[in-house]
């Protein structure tokens, strides 16, 4: 029997022990639900974020400063994602659960009938989205035609792909549309990429002229790359109405498609206007090229 | 001849030399294109060429007016009617044009050199009728033409109008090292200031990366940089005296400040030295990432590859953008100069609007 002052020690040190001991949150066999591990999950989770959101920003402004090999930094940046959000979770489930051979099976089991009665869709995204890495049809900073959609990727998720097009509207395709859908890709990850521009005059019109004009707009604009492998050339097309002068040159940046159209655009017709070379007049009841 | 070899031009001076050479011996010349840089000093390879010519090349030194003509006269067309307008003449007329002499051998075709050629053409539409018209008769003459281009113009007009094709010969004047700057500022300033140590010099880099490419499938290649002794560290080694190695210093920072290019280098050097004297730490790259909007960078590259132009004709060139605006603000930045309504690239600020350009896909 313990005398009250040391009853009193007693009293004293248990209660310390007993404030040492974790508290169980839920524990089963299997699961380890403690606070410390709850609040381990969740730092992870934060934290893998916070990596991930770093890790993105700075690889983006490393690629705008490298600009003839943005493309190659930017795909690293879903890649980066999927490590640091995988290795995640990883560490949270090897934390927060220690599976039974039972447990496996039956998980799997449940997981297959989820699957079955409405997780298809997203895992096909998933599935999508891994064959995108590593098949690699297309690259974040590409310019793609998606499900119809024309624009360039700026995000390859684990679910959808997101494209921005040309009038700045974010457009989000789900990865499963890969396995049914073709995907044309403008520029595959280079920098430079070819645009057409097309023109159209009448037929009576001096073609050679119109066309010394349209190839010397083409490569005196100030977003031109000209290069043996990257020509610049103009292919007439011959009609019964107009005539068809289709502009073909590369741009130093995909981004600056627009802008080297409309310059080009501009200077041609001007041209045209100053030389007389008119446009096509198309009667009646016929398809207008320029409408 | 001795000033181009002390200044590092040993492989520029032989190619040029043996162009002419060939000319003498067999009466027809072959084409030369001298490439540089703004301020690199192309021009002493002009006149060394002129010099083995006896000075009796003609000497033809464009300026911009030069686009809105034909080109310059060939001394072996006699017909011609080309329009001779944008020339500003120098030196005495050509040779005689090619005819037999009494013994039955061709005399020389005659020789010209042009200088400035770059200003043959605009970046616009029917920009390019004069440098044609110029090309077109190169093609078709005898003479021995040496001409000169700015780099940024040759390889632009290189990729659009195959202008590489018409010559036999390119010489490209390469970026100095350090004892050649040393060379070319000595060689121009009569007086030295005095080389200070204020305690941030900074050392001779013992080490210099450089880059090989090496080549791999479909025709690409990767650069690998790799460590080589920097020149500048090797010559200071044996050198005892404090002051040496400080002025080895100097001279290296000139060189990576300046790029190697000479005219940059003098300017940089004016801009260093402080109440007569220089210090390492007075030698600075001017200024930063200037970030051009897509109106400065149209300007700034007709600008550099022009090397000098008049506002007027800028304005003319660009009816759709604010170009006296755009120069003023770049002027204001520095890195342009404006005096007497011609525009020039400012020498310290040239290799930042390269790579500013450079970024912007401007420059391939």
């Amino acid at each position: 029997m313990v005398t009250s002052a040391g009853g009193d020690t007693v009293t004293a040190l248990t209660s310390a022990l007993a404030w040492s001991r974790p508290a169980v949150v839920a524990q089963s066999a299997g699961t380890s639900f403690t606070t410390e591990n709850v609040v381990t999950a969740a730092v992870t989770l934060v934290l893998a974020y916070l990596l991930a959101t770093t890790m993105s920003r700075l690889l983006s402004g490393l690629a705008d400063r490298f600009a003839a090999r943005r493309f190659r930094v930017m795909i690293l940046i879903p890649i980066v994602k999927f490590l640091v959000y995988g290795g995640a979770l990883y560490f949270v489930l090897s934390v927060l659960f220690e599976l039974t051979q039972t447990q496996l099976v039956a998980f799997a089991g449940l997981l297959g009938a989820a699957i079955g009665l409405g997780l298809k869709d997203l895992l096909a995204d998933v599935i999508g989205g891994i064959v995108v890495v590593l098949e690699q049809p297309f690259q974040v900073g590409d310019k793609v035609t998606l499900d119809g959609h024309y624009g360039e990727v700026v995000d390859v998720g684990v679910r959808s792909t997101t494209l921005v097009t040309p009038t700045d509207t974010l457009v989000t395709v789900p990865n499963f549309t890969l396995f049914n859908e073709s995907v044309a890709n403008a520029n595959t990850s280079a920098a430079e990429m070819l645009v057409t521009i097309d023109f159209y005059v009448d037929p009576e019109a001096d073609v050679e002229r119109a066309t010394d004009i349209v190839t010397d707009a083409l490569v005196t604009s100030p977003f031109v790359y000209v290069a043996d492998d990257a020509p610049a050339t103009v292919v007439v097309e011959d009609d019964l109405y107009y005539r068809t002068l289709q502009g073909r040159a590369y741009v130093t940046d995909l981004r600056s498609e627009v802008g080297f159209k409309t310059d080009v655009s501009e200077r041609v017709l001007a041209a045209f206007d100053a030389e007389g070379i008119e446009s096509p007049k198309v009667p009646a009841g016929v398809d207008d090229p320029t409408e | 001849m001795a000033d181009l070899r002390a200044a590092g031009f040993d492989d520029e001076v032989e190619k040029v030399g043996t162009a002419v050479a060939n000319y003498l011996d067999d009466g027809v010349g072959g084409n030369v294109a001298v490439v540089s840089e703004p301020y690199a000093g192309r021009e002493g390879l002009l006149a060394y060429a002129q010099s083995l010519l006896d000075n009796e090349a003609r000497w033809v030194a464009l300026d911009p007016d030069a686009a809105d003509g034909r080109g310059p006269a060939f001394p072996d067309q006699a017909a011609d009617t080309g329009d001779e307008s944008g020339e500003s003449g120098q030196g005495d007329a050509g040779p005689d044009a090619a005819a037999a002499d009494k013994d039955g051998a061709t005399a020389p075709a005659g020789a010209l050199i042009v200088a400035d050629c770059h200003h043959l053409f605009e970046r616009r539409i029917d920009g390019f009728a004069a440098l044609d018209a110029f090309c077109d008769r190169i093609a078709l003459s005898d003479a021995l033409v040496v001409t000169a281009w700015n780099r940024y113009a040759w390889s632009y007009l290189d990729a659009v109008r195959d202008v590489g094709e018409t010559f036999t010969t390119t010489v490209e004047i390469p970026a100095l090292d350090a004892a050649e700057i040393r060379t070319v500022v000595e060689h121009h300033y009569d007086e030295r200031p005095d080389v200070v140590d204020d305690g941030s010099a900074g050392r001779v880099k013992t080490v210099v990366f450089d880059e090989a490419s090496v080549p791999l499938p479909a025709g690409r290649s990767v650069g690998v940089p790799y460590p080589k002794p920097n020149p500048a560290w090797t010559a200071s080694w044996s050198v005892s005296g404090a002051e040496e190695s400080v002025e080895a210093v100097v001279f290296e920072k000139l060189r990576r400040v300046s790029n190697g290019n000479p005219g940059v280098a003098l300017a940089v050097w004016e801009a260093s030295v402080r109440d007569g004297e220089i210090a390492p730490a007075y030698v600075e790259a001017f200024g930063t990432d200037p970030g051009l909007d897509d109106d400065a960078a149209a300007v700034l590259w007709s600008v550099l590859a022009a090397e000098r132009v008049g506002v007027d004709r800028l304005t003319a060139l660009f009816p759709e953008r604010p170009v006296e605006v755009t120069l003023q603000n770049l002027a204001e930045r520095g890195l342009v100069t404006v005096a007497d309504g011609t525009v020039a690239v400012a020498p310290r600020a040239l290799h930042l609007v390269v790579a500013s350009l450079e970024r912007r896909g401007m420059i391939w």
